[in-house]
């Protein structure tokens, strides 16, 4: 549970809107924040508490999003896209490339807890297929090679890294 | 009304209004455009992409791929369903959701029965193309209703759109993205609505599907089916029960307009298998000698002309039934007639009574407005007094929902908070007995709090309802709402009004122009002034007021379906064809009187109630009394349309009977008792006499007891779960629960008829 002075600020947050809903990726946002980038079950539960929506609206709305986790995640979360265009700019190499340098598979957390690897839906960055995200980051027209040099470069300066 | 406009639907010119759906509109003039996720209940949603056609602003504009249920009627436009790409595209949205879709449907539950069959039919999807493994999924276990396989949806979203946005229920959500959506409860556990089985008909496909009906192996097409009207509450929803060789295999419901639209409650669903008991009675019983009935008519015509010639014309009398259809309560008075008697009661208790023919009477005066289900979808204001609408009268409580969806404010004032509670924006926990002064008070206007808030509110509604439960004999109660909805009805702004009953047809019986009390017959059956009782339909050995008679009369002839405590202690049991296989007219609680019809169904009895009564009338010789009988001399009742009571069908929307007799006054409110106050609280599962016995209802029901407020257990000393013996205080003892939504100063009487419990015959197909 958070402390009540949080909990308070994060309900009044939901007072702005005209339907309390509105205000519950905001919440679950800082909830995964502050259990340590993830939402466990009872996270959401607080969630739908804190907002006033049915634990099942909740868990629908932590599920529905990439950027929510259910499960713990490493350091640096990598997502790949693999919609359509992504999908014929050769993702599925990339995808490759990345497991192969990471040793995990789609879905994996590093046994060092440095990286975790999702696939995701269309970033809406098509033009420059194919794209991913670590972290923060958006990154265009990706290729091993690229990859690998950004990768270079998180692993050499660890606390530097995207959260 | 909308502006009328004209639009081309495949080359063919078509008057709708403006802004009308599409889809809609092409659904009602025949046109089966393949969708899934719109359903007129929900809306649209435009989720499923099957709705495509190819849709031009006018017939100079070029066309485009749109959804028809996403797209409004405007003057001018061309749709062309049949356009070559746009039935391409629907083709393929079918491939897709077939992706993952199982191809089994010979052992799938759904089978015969399938949108998504039929709508892969229409789009002419047969070749699968795809080589991959299929996406699976667990099932969950949701409780003795509702039965769950994942891995046959198609992700329309019509389950939670209906469950959480329609119903309001809060245990049922979709979960996950993209190609894993996953439908149901966080956990496995028995699913919350009191509604869920509409689950299992807006589920295009095999993912919810009747537990009942899937246990013994029954296509839809092998079922007999006749329309009827349920007999589990006063609403009167339409339904469609469909048998299978000797048994009853699942009621869905049938659509009506008027009354239930699209669907029905849980405890008219699952409440018919009471029909399917072994105890059900299929050959007649005199002195406990089994017969053919037409033999067991005979003896009984001849004992009661004995007892008639013997002992006079006010040695018989009758016990009319509330969950029996008018023409057999008509029959038994005729059987009186022909014995030279016209003693009945048709109630439980004198203040049932009281409060049921005072309801109905105001009901069938039509001098105010008496709201449909889908008038009440749009009331403004919702007052409920005096009852739990959930447990009491379900569809009612559904129609709430909708206007509550809506924004109108919903006021309750009840003795124990029910389901309807927490979207209720005030309730009033108060004694029974008090709920009549507190509607005095909104009346008066003025008062404070609840009251003011109530009266406030009230006044500025456009479409007002007051709804108000007749369960709990509290006839004073009655007036007081009358008088409340009278004062705030007015030629610009009606004022809705509804009683809601206890049994399907008591709003019928209490008509009835004859009709006495039960505790006068009761005396008189005990001084031995009445020597033979003819009991249609009821048990009323059970009954506390009748009990004592029907165990002394000398003679006491019982018409009914199914083995009861009545019918064990009868001299002569008469078998009666159960209500789902008999046929007749039923009033609901609006005075809508309905009619159903039945199906003759192996291993059962052979003849409606109504017509074991006439056959002894025609033995008696009364043969002219059974011409003359004439709905309107036994009720007090013609239609508003004119058309004759006797003359509705089953399956149109019946007629609003009408009364020309003014509602008699009200009785002055009992003094407010200042002690604790017993009463019989209602639930929605077991509670009611018919479907108490269906197993799945016995299933869901919760144990008898009692509650008490937790104030009041503390000053007994008693906690929650403990068997309390207020034998002293109250004469009874039993299981207690102490609920803080229970008004002080009350005992809630939890009535759970005990269920008979019987294994279900095993059948086979
Ligand atoms: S479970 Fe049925 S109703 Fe719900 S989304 Fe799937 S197919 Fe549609
Ligand atoms: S609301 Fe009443 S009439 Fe309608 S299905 Fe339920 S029990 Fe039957
Ligand atoms: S398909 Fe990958 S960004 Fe759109
Ligand atoms: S019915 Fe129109 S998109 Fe589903």
């Amino acid at each position: 549970m958070v402390p009540e002075h949080i909990r308070k600020e994060l309900s009044d947050h939901c007072a702005h809107y005209d339907s309390r809903r509105v205000g519950l990726i905001w919440v679950l946002q800082q909830l995964q924040e502050y259990y340590g980038g993830w939402l466990n079950d009872d996270a959401v539960r607080e969630a739908a508490d804190i907002v006033g929506v049915t634990e099942a609206d909740a868990e629908g709305v932590a599920t529905f999003y990439n950027w929510f986790f259910r499960e713990p995640v490493g350091e640096n979360v990598i997502v790949v896209c693999d919609s359509i265009s992504c999908h014929l700019c050769g993702c599925d190499k990339i995808t490759a490339h990345l497991e192969k340098r990471l040793g995990i598979k789609m879905g994996e957390t590093t046994a060092d807890k440095k990286y975790t690897l999702l696939p995701v839906v269309c970033l809406g960055n098509c033009d420059k297929s194919p794209c991913l995200m670590i972290g923060d980051e958006l990154y265009d027209n990706v290729t091993p090679e690229s990859l690998d040099k950004t990768l270079d470069e998180i692993s050499s300066k660890p606390k530097a890294a995207a959260k | 009304m909308a502006e009328k406009i004209k639009v081309t639907i495949d080359g063919t010119e078509h008057e709708v209004e403006a802004g009308e759906n599409i889809l809609q509109v092409c659904l009602d003039k025949g046109m089966l455009i393949p969708h899934f996720c719109y359903h007129e209940a929900m809306g649209p949603l435009g989720a499923c992409r099957l709705c495509a056609a190819n849709i031009a602003p006018a017939a100079d504009k070029p066309g485009r791929l749109e959804m028809t249920c996403m797209t409004r009627a405007s003057a001018g436009m061309v749709i062309n369903v049949n356009d070559e790409y746009a039935t391409k595209f629907r083709k393929s949205v079918i491939e897709d959701l077939m992706l993952n879709h199982p191809h089994d449907c010979p052992v799938c539950d759904e089978g015969g029965e399938c949108m998504l069959q039929d709508m892969t039919v229409i789009t002419e999807h047969q070749h699968r193309r795809t080589r991959f493994p299929k996406r699976t999924w667990k099932n969950q276990y949701l409780g003795p209703l509702v039965h769950h396989e994942m891995n046959r949806c198609i992700t329309c979203y019509r389950c939670v759109r209906y469950y959480g946005d329609y119903a309001l229920g809060s245990d049922l959500g979709a979960y996950g993205s993209r190609n894993r959506v996953y439908f149901g409860r966080l956990n496995d556990g028995v699913l919350e609505s009191e509604f869920s089985g509409n689950l299992i008909d807006v589920c295009p496909t095999g993912v919810f599907t009747n537990k009942r009906f899937r246990e013994v192996y029954t296509r839809p097409w092998d079922l007999q089916t006749a329309r009827s009207v349920c007999v589990s509450c006063s609403v009167g929803c339409n339904v469609l029960p469909g048998f299978r060789h000797t048994d009853l295999r699942r009621i869905k419901p049938a659509e009506n307009d008027a009354v239930n639209k699209y669907f029905m409650c849980d405890r008219g669903r699952y409440g018919g298998e009471f029909v399917n008991l072994p105890s059900r009675l299929s050959d007649a019983r005199v002195s406990g000698t089994s017969m053919m009935t037409e033999d067991g008519i005979d003896a009984v015509a001849a004992q009661l002309k004995d007892i008639a010639t013997k002992h006079g014309a006010g040695a018989i009398a009758g016990l009319g039934s509330q969950r029996a259809s008018l023409e057999a309560n008509a029959a038994l008075t005729a059987v009186l007639k022909a014995l030279g008697s016209d003693r009945v009661a048709c109630f439980g208790s004198q203040a049932d009574r009281e409060a049921a023919r005072l309801a109905a009477s105001i009901t069938a005066s039509r001098e105010l407005p008496t709201p449909s289900l889908p008038g009440l979808e749009k009331a403004d204001f919702v007052l409920s007094v005096g009852g739990d609408l959930t447990a009491e009268a379900p569809m009612l409580d559904l129609a709430i929902r909708q206007a509550v969806r809506q924004k109108a404010p919903l006021f309750i004032v009840s003795p124990r908070a029910g389901s309807l509670d927490k979207f209720a924006t005030a309730s009033l926990r108060t004694a029974p007995g008090t709920e009549a002064g507190i509607v005095k008070e909104i009346a008066a206007g003025g008062g404070k709090d609840f009251v003011a808030q109530v009266a406030t509110a009230l006044k500025s509604a456009k479409s007002p309802v007051i709804l108000c439960s007749t369960l709990h004999g509290d006839a004073a109660l009655v007036g007081a709402v009358y008088q409340l909805a009278k004062s705030a009805n007015t030629a610009d702004r009606p004022c809705g009004l509804a009683y809601y009953y206890k049994s399907a047809n008591t709003a019928g019986v209490a008509l009835a122009r004859k009709d006495e009390s039960p505790e006068a017959i009761a005396a008189d059956a005990k001084s031995g002034k009445i020597k033979a009782l003819v009991v249609l339909e009821r048990n009323a050995a059970a009954e506390p007021a009748l009990a004592e008679a029907i165990a002394q009369c000398e003679y006491v002839v019982a018409i009914d379906c199914y083995e009861n405590a009545t019918t064990n202690d009868a001299s002569a049991v008469l078998p009666c064809v159960a209500h789902y296989q008999s046929f007749g007219t039923i009033l609901n609680f609006e005075g809508r009187a309905q009619h159903f019809s039945g199906l003759n169904i192996p291993g059962s009895a052979t003849m409606a109630s109504s017509e074991v009564l006439l056959n002894i009338a025609e033995r008696l010789g009364a043969s002219e009394i059974i011409q003359g009988l004439d709905f309107h001399d036994v009720y007090d009742i013609t239609t508003e349309s004119g058309k004759a009571v006797d003359g509705i069908r089953t399956g149109d929307s019946g007629a609003l009977v009408k009364s020309d007799s003014k509602p008699t006054a009200p009785p002055s409110a009992k003094p407010a008792s200042t002690g604790m106050v017993a009463w019989h609280i209602h639930h929605t599962f077991g509670s009611e006499e018919l479907s108490a016995m269906s197993p799945p209802i016995a299933e869901l029901a919760p144990a008898a007891g009692l509650e008490l407020n937790p104030e009041d257990a503390k000053s007994r000393n008693l906690s929650d779960g403990q068997n309390a013996d207020l034998t002293k205080e109250f004469g009874v003892s039993g299981l207690l629960t102490v609920n803080a939504g229970l008004a002080k100063g009350t005992l809630g009487i939890r009535v759970i008829q005990t269920a008979v419990s019987a294994p279900r015959k095993e059948v086979t197909a």
